[in-house]
Order: structure tokens, then C-alpha cells, then sequence
């Protein structure tokens, strides 16, 4: 197995049907890579606090539920700092953001993989739409996958990605 | 003609909030409102639940200070069965309790109040937030991450979670402290101090750069209240309540919290879901007081470890008598913070630490029960009334944030007529309208269980109620 150190952070409200998807990713990602160096955060928002997890890896994986695109449809994409920030707050950080808070703060920035699916319902007490349900599976086998054949690493498939 | 300025939203504050200025016709601000207009209503929606489910329910009333009212909450309810819990339990809700602390104040001085310290009242709006710090004070930024991290990450440590842990029950904590989580703690304060003190240098090397803020946030007799130990120290958990005057006199002393009724009153303004309570003896609204970091300062005899010993002797130094500007409620958030290091160290180390035994059990012995502690923000007391089957019948929680509101009204009034000039709202006045607010950190989402969302807004109405400007955020 060849396996550098990453992070995987899994974003979601699991009360809220299938806005859970990231956070129950990370959940059964965290029981299946037990035994490797790979750090599995489950949240329910981004939080300033997650840069210092973010600057001391070589890669990380974002799992979250989009309000766009189509449900259960798994999309892969590896983002770019987004610097020219809007933000006046740390409230609703994305993604963008903390690649940004990461570089301008610790000159460093992992790779970084975003896996995520557009959503049927995300009403509080509703449970996963069939689609949605799908998406998670293929997201936590992409994932155990990756890191676990390890070739190429995590890094050189981020780095394929972005080339495409 | 008189007019009346509404700021609209106010911001960095932990919920939403409204200022109304009301000029006179000389265009001089005659009165100012701060209006809390969310409304939750947490204590009529548990009416009928189980007492048992209080503190997981009730802390929910909060995503910054879940702890506070989870701990609130379970010493209500330790006092509805009329148990005394396992000491080590009392130590580890200690423990918890100033885990939160240091999260919560890190969060306030670091993001919401460090832009305008650091940037200045007057910078551009625009770059004055936590991104503009990362600029030039990269190292403060970070410092604030790592403290607010280490305090969240304790939290995760005992509780389980970093929000809403439901590790705190009637009669302690459902799970003794383990070794290797002990150990984890005490790495991770060590790493504490270094911060608290850098960031104590930064602060009072800026001190000075505020004389006019210093003279004018809040900067008034009050009375000062909050929780000390039986000796006078620092406490955040146990103790009785004190309060004190503007002169540092104490007037009343040990007071039982079981009792606290006997002492405090609220009112209601028609302006706001925030209730405002005040000290009884004095009336309304002569019993004006404050709570929260400034107040606990004030009232104490010592803090009761060395560190924090040493920066409140020279904080106390600040003013004769009692320290009145609310401007020093963020230097006495450092030097809480500072406590909560060194205390937490020294209970860890406690030889009872990890004893297995954390938790008494009994039904209800009694109908009324009322559990007080200090949050962040200042003292927070619940009080809860039960039915023959453990059902909630009445409950009534008095919240930090609500015993500074007559504090935060009459500081907004006396920073607008000294910044607020004319009809139109210059960013540099609408910043120090917000800043004395923030000073006092106040959770409006705890004050009124609010739901839904009330950004800041100012209004700058004329006399006859024409509304002049408007400044939304």
C-alpha cells in the first residue's frame, strides 16, 4: 500500500436527508481506513480550525452535497483558491475559501480532490433519496480505492485531474 | 425636526441585532435602541418533556456555548433529584466548562474584534475582518485557530463531539476520563500559554491607540455581578454569587444560587425579545449591571493561579475602583483565557482525576430545581419547575447576554453622542456603534432562542419619525 498522509473532511448535515451525503461518507471512510495515515473528519461546516489539519498534509479530499447539479450524479473536481474573497466572516466557509485561508496563512496548500453530488431533499428528518444513496457508495469506493492501490497516489491522480 | 438612525445589521456578533438612533433637532443623538428582534421561546417548547432530556435539549439553544447550558441545565436538574454529584464529576464539568471558555472568547477576540483592534475603527470595511489580519498579523491569525482548536478539540476530547456533547447528565458525566485523553489535554494546554501571552503583549502594546474607545464604550458606574468561590476566586461552575459597585465595594456577597430570584428582577422593553434583568434592591432601571469577563474581574479577590494573577493585578491597576469601560472586556477575555490554562492544567493533575466513579443516580425529589454557572458571556441560570411525573411545567432561563442588555443600551446611547454627528452614518461612527456591542460578545440566538435570521441594521430617523438614512449589512 502506498499511502501519504491526507485528509479526507466529509461536510454535511446528516439530520437533513441528503445534505448528510459528505458527513456520512466520512463516517464509514474513517471506519474503512482505520489503519492508515489518512485523517477522516466528519462536519457539519467548514471551520477555520480545519487549516490547521489542511497545512500539515500532502493532499485532501472534500466530500460534499451541492444545492447544484444533478441528484446522485457524482462529480469530481479539483478546485482552485478562490482569493478575491467576498467573505467578511467565517460563518459559511467553502472550499475555494480555505484553499485561499491555507495559502495565505501557512504558504502551503495540500492538493485538493472535491467529490460531490446534487441533492433530491434535504428536509430536515428525510432520508436519503435512492440516488443520493448510490452516490455515497461510489464516493467511499473511489476513495478506498485511491488510497489503497495507491497508484497512482492520491497527489498524481489530483494532478491527472487537473491536467484534464 | 429630530430624526433617528437604524444600523442594519450589526456584525462580528454572535446572532443579529438592530441600533436605532433618535436625533434631536440639533441633529445630537437623544436616545438609542438596541433591538433584539429574533424569537425562539426554548422555554415554552420544553413544557411537558422529561426533566432528564433538559440538558441535551437546552443546548441546543446554542452552536457557540452548547456547554454553558448544557452545564446549567444538568445542575438544574441535579437539584430537582437533590443528589451532590461525585467530585470528579464536578472537576470534569469544570474542565469543560473552561474548555468552552477559551473556544468561545478565542473566537471573539481573534475574528470578531481583533480586525477593528488591529486594522483600526476607521480601516475599510471592506479588508477590516479576519482576512485583512492575515495580511500583516499572519501570526495572530494563526494564534487564533490553534487556541480556538485546542479549546473545541478538549471539548471533543470529554464530551465526545465538538457541538452539543451529551456527556454531561443529571448527576454528572456518563464517562470517567480516560489515561490517554488526560494526557492528550495536557499536551495540548501546553502549547496555550505561549499564545495567551503573545496575544496579551499585541493587545496592550495597542491599548493606547483606543483613549477615545476606552472613554466612551460603555464607560460608566454600574453594578457588577457574577459567580466567586467561597475564598473570592475566579469561578466559573460552583460558588455563590457576588455583586459589586462601580467602587469595588462589595454589596452583596455569597448569595446562594438557589436564591438568585430573591435578587434579580427582569423587565421587558417593546423594543426587543431581549428581557432585561436588574438587581432588585436598586429597581428599574437603577440596577443596571454587568456581567460576563469585565464584571468577573471586577468582583473577585484574586484569580487564584499565578499567571493570572499577575496580568489581573495589573488590569485592576487600569481604573480606580472598578474597572467601568467595556472596552476591557477584551483584555479580561485574555486573562480568563489565561486561567482556564493554568486551572484546567491544575485539575487534570488532580490524583481523583480518573476515578471511575462520576455519576449519582436518583429519580426526582423535588418540583423546582435551578442550576447556575458562568458562561463566556457571563452568569447563565436555569430554572426549571416539574410535575409529579418529571415533566417540565414552567421554566425560566436568565441568559448572560440578557443581564448586559440595559449595559449594552445605555453604551450604544453614550458612544453614538460622542461619535454620531449630523444626518449622514460615516463608516468610522457606524463602526464604534457596532464595536461597543461586540465588546460585550453578546449571543443573541442564547438571549432569545431566536429563530430564523436578523442581520444589523442602523436607521437615522428625523423627529417626526422620517427615516433620513439607512445602513443595512
Amino acid at each position: 500500500m502506498k499511502t501519504s498522509a491526507g485528509l479526507i473532511i466529509g461536510i454535511g448535515n446528516p439530520l437533513r436527508g441528503d445534505d448528510g451525503f459528505g458527513y456520512l461518507a466520512a463516517e464509514s471512510l474513517a471506519k474503512k481506513l482505520k489503519n492508515t495515515p489518512v485523517k477522516v473528519v466528519a462536519t457539519h461546516q467548514l471551520l477555520p480550525e480545519h487549516l490547521d489539519l489542511m497545512r500539515k498534509v500532502a493532499w485532501v479530499v472534500f466530500i460534499d452535497a451541492s444545492a447544484a447539479g444533478e441528484a446522485g450524479k457524482l462529480t469530481i473536481t479539483t478546485p482552485r483558491a478562490l482569493f478575491e474573497s467576498p467573505l467578511a466572516f467565517s460563518h459559511s466557509l467553502d472550499v475555494t475559501h480555505m484553499m485561499a485561508w491555507c495559502k495565505s496563512l501557512y504558504r502551503v496548500c495540500p492538493k485538493t480532490l472535491l467529490l460531490s453530488t446534487g441533492i433530491a431533499d434535504d428536509r430536515v428528518g428525510m432520508p436519503f433519496s435512492p440516488g443520493v444513496r448510490r452516490a455515497l457508495t461510489k464516493a467511499v469506493s473511489l476513495v478506498v480505492k485511491l488510497i489503497n492501490v495507491g497508484n497512482p497516489s492520491v497527489e498524481a491522480y489530483i494532478d491527472n485531474l487537473s491536467r484534464d | 425636526m429630530s430624526k433617528t438612525i437604524t444600523i442594519n445589521n450589526v456584525t462580528r456578533i454572535e446572532g443579529h441585532a438592530k441600533i436605532t438612533l433618535h436625533l434631536d433637532d440639533q441633529g445630537m443623538v437623544q436616545d438609542a435602541q438596541f433591538h433584539v428582534t429574533q424569537f425562539r421561546g426554548f422555554e415554552k417548547l420544553c413544557e411537558g418533556r422529561p426533566f432528564y432530556e433538559m440538558p441535551s435539549l437546552m443546548a441546543r439553544i446554542c452552536g457557540i456555548c452548547p456547554v454553558s447550558h448544557l452545564l446549567a441545565s444538568a445542575k438544574a436538574c441535579d437539584d430537582l433529584m437533590a443528589v451532590a454529584i461525585p467530585k470528579t464529576a464536578i472537576k470534569l464539568r469544570k474542565i469543560l466548562n473552561m474548555a468552552q471558555i477559551m473556544q468561545s472568547h478565542a473566537l471573539s477576540f481573534f475574528h470578531l474584534s481583533a480586525p477593528d483592534l488591529l486594522l483600526g475603527m476607521d480601516g475599510d470595511p471592506a479588508s477590516r475582518n479576519i482576512f485583512g489580519l492575515m495580511k500583516d498579523h499572519a501570526q495572530l491569525v494563526q494564534d487564533g485557530i490553534q487556541l480556538r482548536k485546542i479549546g473545541q478539540e478538549i471539548i471533543a476530547l470529554l464530551g465526545g463531539k465538538r457541538i452539543h456533547p451529551s456527556w454531561v447528565v443529571p448527576g454528572g458525566v456518563n464517562k470517567p476520563l480516560s489515561e490517554e485523553h488526560r494526557d492528550q489535554i495536557l499536551a495540548s494546554l501546553g502549547e496555550c500559554r505561549p499564545i495567551i501571552h503573545r496575544t496579551l503583549e499585541i493587545y496592550k502594546s495597542i491599548q493606547a491607540n483606543f483613549k477615545e474607545e476606552i472613554q466612551t464604550f460603555a464607560n460608566f458606574p454600574s453594578l457588577f455581578l457574577g459567580l466567586v468561590s467561597p475564598g473570592g476566586n475566579l469561578e466559573f461552575y460552583d460558588g455563590n454569587i457576588r455583586v459589586a459597585d462601580a467602587a469595588r465595594n462589595t454589596i452583596a456577597d455569597q448569595i446562594d444560587t438557589l436564591d438568585f430570584n430573591d435578587y434579580l428582577e427582569e423587565s421587558v422593553e417593546k423594543f426587543s425579545y431581549l428581557k432585561s434583568p436588574y438587581y432588585k434592591a436598586f429597581g428599574y432601571p437603577d440596577g443596571i449591571y454587568r456581567v460576563g469577563p469585565l464584571a468577573r474581574l471586577n468582583i473577585i479577590d484574586r484569580c487564584g493561579t499565578p499567571q493570572a494573577d499577575e496580568e489581573w493585578a495589573e488590569f485592576q491597576g487600569l481604573q480606580r475602583g472598578a474597572v467601568l469601560s467595556s472596552f476591557y472586556f477584551h483584555y479580561a477575555r485574555l486573562i480568563e483565557v489565561l486561567f482556564c490554562a493554568e486551572m484546567m492544567e491544575r485539575l487534570l493533575q488532580s490524583k481523583d482525576i480518573l476515578d471511575p466513579h462520576v455519576r449519582a443516580y436518583a429519580k426526582p425529589n423535588s418540583f423546582e430545581g435551578i442550576g447556575v454557572c458562568e458562561a463566556p458571556r457571563g452568569t447563565l441560570m436555569h430554572h426549571y419547575r416539574i410535575n409529579k411525573n418529571g415533566k417540565i411545567e414552567w421554566a425560566n432561563l436568565v441568559i448572560a447576554t440578557g443581564h448586559n442588555n440595559l449595559a449594552m443600551n445605555r453604551g450604544v446611547l453614550q458612544t453614538a453622542r460622542h461619535f454620531v454627528k449630523g444626518e449622514k452614518i460615516e463608516e468610522g461612527m457606524l463602526n464604534r456603534v457596532e464595536a461597543v456591542i461586540r465588546a460585550f460578545d453578546p449571543c443573541l440566538s442564547c438571549s432569545t432562542h431566536a429563530v430564523g435570521q436578523m442581520p444589523l441594521n442602523i436607521e437615522l430617523l428625523s423627529a417626526s419619525g422620517t427615516l433620513l438614512d439607512s445602513v443595512k449589512r
